[in-house]
């Protein structure tokens, strides 16, 4: 199974230059019931939407930093290696995505691959066979700084974590880019928690099939929306879009919650390979 | 939101003046030129004033943003936090010409005394506005995508979020 740098750089272009249609949806549902301040931000990202799609434009100039999760199934013959090396050329060439890394101390520039960039995840699935499932995500500076991570005593259990979540989304303000799409990750270890809470960001807005996490969704997006951020931080009740929720088991003497923010402009595209081409 | 739209352009004679009427919730078309900074591009703007040597362009109206450029034209621009770059900004609001700021998600009640506006453009729209603005000169290429870009603008609707110690961010 190979993919080409052709598919790759299409993946990226998809992927920074739309919305996934349930964000748009929902983003003209909220416009079509607003006025005033609100309404004009609304505009302006249903605008830009139609513009980056027209244009084939970056629907934000940032680009972010790419991150890749990769599913593989069982029988998939995916040469990780030969992946990941074209995917760092493409990136290396594509002039439409910003040059947003750099060394943390000397600050120089890296274009868009560096040390531990792009982000490679990888997880195998057993309900893939011979299939690898690519999903690109350009992730934000300004949204990816609202992410956050708890390490909860596990009898404070789930009116804790609501608490932390909202308090949370409070002190991060109107920095990410509200209405944000919410993801929290439950369980595991500190770190799992954190990959967890940024595969529940990029969900769909539907549910994962489980009832009591459904509710305890519903509870969060109420109460953020409770908070009166709002659109761009102009007051309201559209702070967020929507709030998922993942849910890992965790050790007896643990309960980690992580949290990952995306803006509204939250972008992603996805591949899928198999042995036949 | 305030009623009508106000045009205003840095280069008219009148700007200064116009800028003073403003108030927070009035929606401007803004023309004229801007500088783009960043992080980087505050500290060392700072840095120098506190050496007591001057920039090497001339501010009046800052943008908190770096741009995507493909042969030379932007094809998307918008708005960074400017939270970030709270600290830097009390310190050029007083010790150049700057009077506005355009960034997004809003600055502390107090960076906005007296002087100067804060203005709001949407985030993540940035296909959007790269519609209104164009490259003139580039200043501190060494910061790479944080150059400082003095861009043309024309007819960029903005809001203004912060005048005359108003502000319309719900928490701030």
């Amino acid at each position: 199974m190979k993919i080409s740098p052709e598919q790759i750089e299409k993946l990226i272009v998809e992927g920074v230059t739309r919305v996934p249609p349930y964000v748009e949806e929902k983003i003209r549902r909220i416009h079509s019931h607003s006025k005033g301040v609100e309404r004009m931000q609304l505009g302006t990202m249903l605008e830009a939407i139609e513009i980056a799609r027209k244009k084939k434009v970056p629907l934000c100039q940032d680009t972010g930093v790419a991150m890749f999760f990769v599913r593989i199934g069982r029988n998939a013959k995916f040469n990780g290696i030969e992946f990941e090396k074209s995917v760092k050329k493409t990136l290396e060439r594509m002039h439409i995505l910003r040059k947003n890394v750099i060394s943390p101390f000397s600050k120089r520039n890296k274009g868009n691959v560096g040390v531990g960039i792009p982000v490679f995840h990888y997880e195998f699935s057993s309900d893939l066979i011979d299939e690898a499932e690519i999903t690109y995500v350009p992730k934000g500076g300004g949204s990816e700084n609202g992410s956050a991570l708890c390490m909860l005593n596990p009898n404070e259990g789930k009116e804790r974590i609501i608490k932390f979540a909202v308090a949370h989304v409070k002190k991060l303000g109107a920095k990410a880019c509200p209405p944000y799409i919410i993801g929290i990750g439950i369980g595991g270890t500190a770190d799992s928690a954190l990959l967890l809470s940024k595969k529940a960001m990029g969900r769909d807005f539907n549910s994962n099939g489980n009832k009591e996490i459904e509710e305890l969704e519903e509870e969060i997006l109420k109460k953020v929306n409770a908070l009166g951020i709002g659109v761009m931080g102009f007051g309201g009740k559209n702070t967020a879009l929507k709030v998922n929720v993942e849910v890992n088991d965790a050790h007896i003497a643990s309960l980690p919650v992580g949290i990952s923010v995306s803006c509204w402009a939250l972008r992603k595209a996805k591949i899928i390979l198999s042995d036949e081409g | 939101m305030n009623g009508k739209i106000i045009a205003i352009d840095t280069r008219e004679k009148e700007f200064e003046n116009k800028l003073r009427k403003l108030k927070a919730g009035d929606v401007i078309m803004l023309s004229g030129i801007m500088h783009t900074m960043r992080d980087r591009a505050h500290k060392r703007a700072v840095e120098l004033l506190e050496e007591g040597r001057k920039l090497p362009f001339e501010i009046k109206v800052v943008f908190h943003a770096s741009p995507i450029i493909v042969n030379n034209r932007i094809i998307s621009i918008g708005p960074t936090t400017s939270a970030r770059m709270e600290k830097e900004t009390k310190k050029l609001l007083g010790k150049t010409g700057l009077v506005m700021v355009l960034g997004k998600g809003g600055m502390g009640r107090s960076t906005f005394g007296k002087k100067g506006i804060y203005c709001a453009l949407t985030g993540g729209a940035g296909a959007y506005y790269a519609q209104f603005l164009r490259i003139k000169k580039k200043y501190w290429r060494d910061l790479g995508a944080e150059t400082v870009y003095e861009l043309e603008a024309r007819k960029v609707p903005a809001l203004v979020a912060i005048a005359k110690g108003k502000n319309l961010y719900a928490l701030l």
